[in-house]
């Protein structure tokens, strides 16, 4: 499997125009925007869910739940399904909004959390997970990170992801890639890879840490 | 707890990008609270991992997922205020359909919820764009929750806590023009003390909505003081 693509190369080639602008406005405010009125951060909006605010779950699903969706796709590809998940993480989120704990994280990474959660345990419960193109995957990755279809603000996030994945080596790319996009287990990795699973371990990690490091995340 | 940093950061991070089992998972979360640098480094990899989860392309749902959402947090109940858990916990099994049954473990406690799948005629309302909701407490501690929508001339009440009636007895609801001439728009006997129900009258603006107690089969006119009356405008 020497033969996955390394995004980095063939995503430098693509040059595509920006999107639309007024697509791209419409979808900068699904950004988490700290200047915004404390109720109307997505940790305000999920505090006051939590009280059972069912006017602050509107605005909170109008906000994100495109950001919701769009991940949910890129790891299932079946749009029935994911709007499925969809509604689930959205169920979760009504349900278990006390849970979030402004303290420990940002209301969009808990969000992503349970998104990426559910989606994962979606596609680890069929048995296709294993059959999964992996090389059509590593493709619409390289389509993703040419962010063309993004708002300004996501966009600027999406080169600082690209530049950070970047700097990764290739093969922890690979690693960061097939888990994170592609929702694939550790013993999964080391089998399609052909690796033993301490190298795929090490690998997310140090994948991990380059990428931390490089988009500046601290606690 | 004494983790090694190397250890601590490899699991964080595989944790973080969803590459562990969902044993390996559990495990992990039962010890974030004994080790503070497990859950730092699970905290730094689960930011990292939202922007990878922000870089892909937004995908704007359907109309109709809106509507069933916003639907079903009407007649799906919160648990109780929950005692709080690891950050991140366990998800909760949310079973979706016509009346699923969960049962959900919540801080050590299990939960019992009752979903319902919302009526369409509550989903056309919370979809219109005109859509209006007014809860009423209830002095005994239920509530009464008005929905309507005018353009649609349709309203719907979700009650909660309501008291059992003896057989030969019912809840009617009314629709109250500005007259103060009550149209009869349904009965309903409430079931562990809710009960949903989309009002046979047509609505119309500054119409008000009342629950009396009639006798069974209802009245084609109040009989009773009401219990509550709710203006929608």
């Amino acid at each position: 499997m020497s033969s996955i693509v390394s995004f980095a190369a063939a995503a430098a080639d693509r040059r595509r125009p920006s999107a639309a602008a007024g697509r791209a406005r419409e979808r900068l405010d699904v950004v988490p925007a700290p200047e915004l009125d404390d109720d109307l951060s997505i940790e305000g909006l999920l505090r006051n869910v939590a009280e059972g605010d069912r006017a602050a779950f509107a605005e909170l699903y109008d906000r994100i739940s495109n950001r919701v969706l769009g991940l949910v796709i890129r790891l299932l590809r079946d749009r029935a399904q994911s709007e499925e998940v969809t509604q689930e993480v959205f169920l979760e989120i009504w349900q278990s909004a006390a849970r979030f704990d402004a303290n420990r994280g940002s209301g969009m990474a808990w969000v992503l959390t349970v998104t990426h959660r559910r989606a994962v345990d979606r596609i680890r419960a069929s048995q296709k997970s294993h059959e999964r193109d992996l090389k059509i995957g590593i493709r619409d990755m390289e389509r993703d990170f040419d962010g063309v279809s993004e708002s300004v603000e996501i966009r600027l996030e999406n080169e600082r992801v690209k530049r950070a994945m970047s700097r990764l080596t290739s093969l922890q790319r690979e690693a960061v890639i097939l888990a994170y996009y592609g929702g694939y287990s550790h013993s999964e990795m080391a089998q399609i890879l052909g690796i033993p699973l301490g190298t795929v371990k090490t690998r997310l990690r140090d994948g991990m840490i380059r990428l931390r490091d490089e988009l500046g995340v601290t606690s | 707890m004494t983790e090694s940093r190397d250890d601590a950061t490899t699991r964080a991070a595989s944790y973080a990008v969803g590459a562990l089992t969902a044993a390996e998972r559990r495990e992990l979360e039962a010890d974030l609270r004994r080790s503070p640098r497990l859950a730092s480094e699970v905290r730094e990899f689960t930011e990292t991992a939202a922007m990878l989860g922000l870089a892909t392309e937004p995908v704007a749902p359907s109309d109709s997922l809106r509507a069933q959402l916003l639907g079903a947090v009407e007649t799906t109940p919160q648990p109780s205020r929950v005692v709080r858990g690891p950050w991140i916990s366990r998800p909760a099994a949310v079973l979706l359909g016509a009346a699923a049954a969960a049962v959900i473990a919540v801080g050590g406690t299990v939960v019992a919820l009752e979903i319902t799948r919302p009526t369409s005629a509550v989903e056309q309302i919370v979809a219109a764009d005109d859509y209006e909701r007014v809860v009423h407490e209830m002095e005994d501690g239920g509530s009464v929750t008005a929905l309507w929508s005018v353009s649609l001339a349709r309203a719907a009440l979700l009650v909660k806590g309501m008291d059992d009636l003896p057989s030969s007895r019912t809840y009617q609801a009314w629709v109250i023009d500005g007259d103060g001439h009550a149209a009869p728009a349904g009965t309903f006997v409430p079931h562990d003390g809710a009960a949903s129900l989309t009002l046979e009258a047509a609505m119309a603006p500054g119409d008000a909505i009342g629950i009396t107690v009639e006798p069974a089969g209802g009245s084609s006119a109040p009989t009773t003081t009401p219990l509550v009356v709710i203006p929608t405008a």
